[in-house]
């Protein structure tokens, strides 16, 4: 199963962008989730998932966020913020019909999906957060700002796989396939021939000119009225058990469900991530 | 004969979300769409006439704006912005599952499209009811004077007498196309008594003076069409005439005797918008 590729134009201050996005299973589906990936990834991250929720009856749909994947690039690095993304996935809703999604966020997608559900009339039914919280340690966003937007060549595939390989170590679990894909949707072609990382440098401005510091949206918890899982990598940086304990005793209340020897991020290829995702996601809405 | 659905849209207003009313003509599935968008005080149903002509081979979607018709109405009446009804139509243009779409708009939603246009919107092509990139301030006074003042009807005839007075320069209708018009600008209250269908707390408060959007001209870059009154006093012949001769170089469907605005419903006009969109 091949997902169709999509496009649309969303309107941010510098004016509008496109934005691709993969949509898998039955156009006209009375339930759909979106699955919005990390900081450097993609929407192609999802391709098990989304074939197997696709089995199942879902509209599964993976947009590339803008700067990544096969979206635009913005012109002026300053729009690569919450701002832009959360305004292009309102807008990505509305393409969809308008009406209420579920939502699987990893990593900063995850954080999308709390900034939108903590809005009055926020229109998701349920979410899961992929190794994300209101709480995100300064630590792990150290390690990351080490490797993001570096804008490194690498002069051939194996060259690239070696260096995604390094930086995402801590990703899992996959098998040799998977990982061997995750690598190929990571790269893009320079025209030199060349092999670079899937995604505008400039999308890590932020963290390139400021020193990290925990990142603290507490405030937004108590706002969020669907039900959430989440997600937690037991060896996360990102992530950790005090705050994923406190995500599950205020506000909404998540479930958790934790994967041992994973770090930041669980990559939800796995049958036993698959089938909790899709457990929940299926479970009736009591609200 | 009805076909069209009327629909609701969640739009992203800042802080929340917000209904956002349409009515959705023709096949769902056409890539060939027009989206109307309506003037100041006014609301989707001002395009009835021409979407149910349009909608044999388009797919018409027109919307009311937040504050009017049966959209919802924003807490914060400052926030009635042209910088939010953009991102509202980002929204709409979102809808449309097609590259391009064509823009028709009325009076405000014409500004609306050359504003969106000049921002690089997905537009195939444009049609201006009556509103050009210069608007004087003595024609928008004109043009508010009633704005806001929040009347009070005891019947729905009285309250249509109103609308005819206010807006005498709309046209060219029909008695009937009166009565519809009319009828269309009105909501009933509680009490059986009517009122205007937008919320008053639209009315802004800032002194009004020339609007000058000549920059945006340029940017155009897609064909337009200017329907225009030949009386109206919000787009004046010099304003018409660098129109047509910079930027996009519009065409121009003039109606004599009529001012702002035309109301779209003839079939002159409506023949001149089809032709336009579908050559």
């Amino acid at each position: 199963m091949q997902p169709r590729s999509c496009n649309l134009y969303c309107l941010s201050p510098e004016g509008f962008h496109r934005i691709r996005y993969w949509e898998w299973g039955l156009e006209d589906s009375a339930r759909t989730v979106i699955c919005v990936h990390g900081l450097t990834r993609n929407g192609r991250d999802f391709d098990d998932l989304a074939q197997f929720l696709a089995g199942r009856g879902w509209r599964v749909v993976c947009p590339d966020i803008v700067g990544r994947g096969e979206s635009d690039w913005l012109q002026n690095k300053e729009n690569y913020d919450f701002s832009t993304y959360v305004n292009d996935m309102s807008q990505l809703i509305a393409r969809l019909g308008g009406a209420p999604v579920h939502w699987v966020g990893t990593s900063m997608g995850g954080i999308i999906g709390q900034l939108i559900a903590a809005k009055d009339q926020a229109p998701i039914k349920r979410m899961v957060l992929n190794d994300i919280g209101p709480l995100i340690d300064a630590q792990g966003l150290s390690r990351i700002k080490g490797y993001v937007g570096n804008d490194p060549s690498f002069p051939n595939f194996e060259a690239a796989e070696e260096a995604i390989n390094k930086v995402t170590d801590k990703f899992g679990p996959m098998n040799k396939t998977q990982r061997k894909r995750f690598v190929e949707v990571s790269i893009r072609k320079r025209s030199n021939g060349a092999f670079t990382t899937n995604y505008d440098p400039r999308i890590a401005w932020a963290f390139k000119e400021n020193d990290p510091e925990d990142v603290d949206m507490w405030s937004l918890w108590p706002l969020i009225k669907c039900p959430i899982l989440v997600i937690r990598g037991a060896d996360s940086d990102l992530l950790s058990a005090s705050t994923s304990h406190r995500m599950q005793t205020e506000g909404p209340k998540a479930e958790e469900y934790v994967l041992e020897g994973v770090g930041h991020a669980p990559t939800l290829m796995s049958s036993e991530e698959i089938n909790r995702i899709t457990l929940f996601l299926e479970a009736e809405n009591n609200q | 004969m009805k076909c069209f659905h009327e629909k609701r849209l969640t739009v992203l207003a800042g802080s929340r979300f917000i209904n956002i009313a349409y009515k959705d003509w023709g096949d769902e599935n056409n890539s060939n769409v027009a989206i109307c968008v309506h003037g100041l005080s006014r609301n989707m149903n001002d395009f009835d006439e021409l979407a149910a002509k349009l909608s044999q081979r388009w797919r018409v979607i027109a919307v009311d704006m937040p504050g009017r018709g049966q959209s919802d109405w924003l807490d914060n009446k400052l926030a009635y912005t042209y910088e939010l009804y953009e991102v509202v139509c980002a929204h709409v243009i979102a809808l449309a599952k097609a590259e391009k779409v064509t823009w028709i708009g009325t009076s405000m939603g014409g500004v609306l499209g050359m504003r969106l246009a000049a921002n690089g919107a997905p537009f195939a092509k444009l049609v201006l009811n009556d509103i050009g990139p210069f608007i004087p301030a003595e024609g928008r006074k004109h043009n508010q004077a009633n704005f806001g003042s929040d009347p009070i009807f005891k019947t729905e005839l009285e309250a249509i007498a109103y609308i005819k007075q206010t807006r005498s320069a709309f046209g060219p209708f029909t008695e009937a196309g009166w009565l519809k018009f009319g009828r269309d600008s009105l909501r009933q209250l509680n009490d059986g008594s009517w009122t205007l269908h937008y919320d008053p707390g639209l009315a802004s408060k800032v002194p009004i003076t020339d609007s000058d959007m000549w920059e945006l001209w340029p940017k155009v870059r897609v064909p337009v069409l200017t329907i225009w009154g030949e009386d109206s006093r919000l787009l004046t012949a010099p304003t018409v005439d660098r129109m047509a001769h910079s930027g996009p170089k519009t065409e121009v469907f003039s109606l004599p005797g009529i001012g702002h605005c035309p109301g779209l419903t003839s079939l002159p006009e409506i023949s001149a918008i089809a032709n336009f969109i579908e050559r």
